[in-house]
């Protein structure tokens, strides 16, 4: 299994002050990326000064699996977290090695870990999904004599960055609030608005990728806290893998609150081999001058 | 949403309502395999799904393969990662069979847990146990449930019972091939000791299908076993053998003292746990007498060579070995005439109910020792007797 090294988002770590200057940090963060083996020679030498500095021992960790030095970097990260139990990002990056080496009821408890030192961190969420999906879809191999197991494999999300996830944002500051009926009247904005859930629906349907995605802003999030990047990926192999998508929607209605529209309604999803009902709420927000989704709320 | 895997969670909640944790552990008999999918439940029908999954894994510990185990450690992870719907759905529309079979099997092991007394059960079934018969094995193919009885001075002793699966086609054989387990009274012959493939597990044993009194139905076919399990698996769905009775191969070995015993009774019965365990015990007793106090009269009115009296002991349908009735009859009575000092004795009556009929058929097996002028011969000897309006008579009566 590839490991996808994603979100090299350089984020300083705001507390515990070390002797390695952010300079020096960012400077390895860099190698690590361009020549993980000249990256790992600089980081051994820093950490013979600061033996309990985190960031470097877990850059060590993410530069040794880069060189696919597994085993290695298993033990740095053990090490880690033998100092700094509270922090999640190596219990999940641990949790991920476990997984590739199909160690999965090790990788679970790692990540129930992870989680115990920050109920929020949606990374170890996500990878704790699955982590039992894998789980699960072992058990359904052996209970119906399969040769492979009925679920692709999926790929667990390593992190490369402490403090890399993001608390709890406010919608409010995010996004500028719709300045209602500037110059439009409501009638025309409702049926601006029933043209776009249209073609967000129709773009659906059709699997047009890039038209359904341009349907949500980028501050885009669903409940459970999945990045954009992230959610884009699930929602990306959950549609293509469709022969036939079908969606009908009923009972729309439209509100305006505190900036936002809110549109609800009922809508019937049907692929063939699946089908369901939720009744749904659209959050829009007026982006640049366009129509977008920034939260998607359903209820079954 | 509607989806299976939650089915199947609730129809082991549904079923295992009915009962509570405290009388499962007070029940010592009670099989660890089903203790421990009845915790499960009650642990998930209280939101406890880590405790459930670590008691699944228990029993996927116990019996690595254990496939009833892996469906329900597959639901219980699967619930808990966000790719349920997806999953469930495909999972579901793919291996239907399979999830339709483990989800029989699960309910009818949770059904054995249900108020049935099992220590009450050996009262409920129509059989006297002579000395020569250690051991009764009673088979509920409704319920995929096999019980084992010791003979407690002719009366049946429960000792323990499992759960087990019958033919593809079910129960009811007829014919060669039909793929359906025999319903009726059956002995064990011996175990198979010739090598055999892996599909028959640790353990088989024959069974004398088809019966005499099958023959004269005109039933075929053959090789009728109770035998374990291929080592791929731990346990088979409800229906899924040619016509065999099949254990898991641990439960096997667990009654091969019994099974080892030739002769050891099997009574394979359709009638029902629910019908048998609502029977009225002191009903059984009295049947019991009725009948031993019928052959009774039936040996007395041979020995008194009283032919009008001893043919109204049979129906006028009655076989004796292969003969039809006008043939053997004609022969018994001239036998009468000419025989002198008649005397018989009949020793180890033992009785059977013989499930399967419309009628309540009674297997009776017993050792006869004849002795007159023209002939001395000791024989084991089986009548099976039905009661009609009239009374009991016999309808089949041969030598083993």
């Amino acid at each position: 299994m590839k490991i996808i090294f994603k979100f090299l988002i350089i984020i300083l770590p705001i507390f515990n002050i070390q002797f390695s200057s952010a300079a020096d940090i960012n400077k390895i963060k860099s190698m690590v990326v361009t020549s993980p083996s000249a990256a790992i020679i600089e980081i051994n030498q820093l950490l013979k000064n600061e033996p309990n500095n985190q960031n470097l021992l877990f850059l060590k960790a993410v530069t040794e699996t880069k060189l696919e030095k597994k085993e290695l970097a298993i033990k740095t990260y053990n090490n880690l977290i033998e100092k700094f139990p509270g922090l999640p990002e190596p219990y999940n990056n641990l949790a991920v090695l476990y997984a590739e080496q199909n160690k999965l009821e090790e990788a679970k408890k790692i990540l129930q870990k992870a989680l115990k030192t920050n109920k929020s961190y949606s990374v170890a969420h996500i990878n704790l999904g699955d982590v039992y999906t894998r789980m699960a879809s072992e058990a359904y191999r052996k209970a119906f004599e399969l040769d492979k197991s009925p679920v692709a494999n999926n790929k667990l999300q390593l992190i490369n960055e402490l403090f890399s996830y993001s608390p709890n944002m406010q919608r409010t500051k995010l996004v500028a609030p719709i300045s209602k009926s500037k110059n439009k009247s409501k009638e025309q904005e409702i049926a601006d608005l029933s043209s776009f859930v249209e073609s967000w629906k129709v773009s659906w349907e059709s699997k047009d990728l890039v038209a359904y995605f341009s349907n949500y802003s980028k501050y885009f999030k669903i409940k459970s806290e999945v990045n954009y990047e992230r959610w884009k990926q699930t929602r990306t192999e959950k549609i293509i893998n469709k022969k036939n998508i079908n969606i009908e929607i009923s009972n729309i209605k439209y509100k305006f609150k505190d900036g936002f529209w809110f549109i609800t309604m009922s809508q019937a999803y049907n692929s063939g081999k699946y089908s369901d009902k939720e009744e749904k709420t659209l959050v829009i927000i007026n982006e640049s001058g366009k129509y977008k989704i920034v939260e998607e709320n359903t209820k079954s | 949403m509607t989806n299976f895997f939650i089915s199947i969670i609730i129809s082991i909640l549904l079923t295992s309502n009915s009962f509570s944790i405290e009388k499962i552990t007070t029940n010592q008999k009670i099989k660890k395999t089903e203790q421990l999918l009845v915790e499960a439940a009650n642990n998930i029908s209280e939101g406890k799904i880590e405790a459930a999954l670590i008691i699944v894994k228990n029993l996927i510990d116990i019996n690595p393969n254990f496939k009833l185990a892996h469906m329900i450690y597959g639901d219980l992870l699967l619930i808990q990662s966000h790719n349920y719907d997806q999953v469930s759905a495909d999972t579901h529309k793919q291996h239907k069979k399979k999830i339709y079979d483990l989800k029989l099997e699960l309910s009818r092991r949770i059904e054995s847990f249900n108020n049935l007394d099992k220590n009450l059960i050996g009262s409920k079934i129509k059989a006297l146990l002579a000395k020569d018969i250690k051991y009764l094995i009673f088979i509920d193919v409704k319920s995929s449930r096999l019980f084992s009885f010791s003979n407690n001075e002719g009366k049946l002793k429960y000792i323990s019972d499992y759960y087990m699966s019958v033919g593809k086609k079910g129960y009811g054989k007829k014919f060669e091939g039909d793929k359906k387990t025999p319903i009726g009274t059956y002995f064990i012959k011996n175990k198979i000791t010739s090598k055999l493939p892996d599909l028959y597990g640790e353990g088989a044993y024959s069974l004398n299908f088809p019966s005499a009194y099958d023959r004269i139905n005109n039933f075929t076919g053959s090789g009728i076993w109770i035998h374990g399990t291929p080592s791929s698996t731990y346990s088979r769905p409800p229906q899924s053998s040619d016509g065999c009775i099949v254990l898991s191969n641990e439960d096997i070995n667990e009654l091969a003292y019994i099974l080892n015993e030739s002769g050891t009774p099997v009574i394979i019965s359709d009638t029902g746990l629910s019908i048998i365990s609502g029977r009225d015990s002191s009903d059984i007793v009295m049947s019991k007498n009725e009948i031993l106090k019928k052959i009774q009269g039936w040996k007395s009115s041979w020995e008194e060579k009283d032919t009008e009296k001893y043919l109204k002991y049979y129906s006028d349908m009655a076989r004796y070995n292969n003969d039809s009735y006008p043939k053997w009859t004609a022969h018994k009575i001239n036998v009468f005439k000419k025989s002198q000092g008649l005397q018989i004795k009949i020793e180890d009556i033992s009785f059977f109910e013989y499930p399967g009929n419309d009628e309540d058929l009674i297997l009776v097996k017993f050792k006869q020792i004849y002795s007159s002028n023209l002939l001395k011969n000791e024989m084991i000897k089986q009548q099976i007797w039905t009661k009609k309006d009239s009374g009991w008579s016999i309808i089949y009566e041969g030598g083993i």
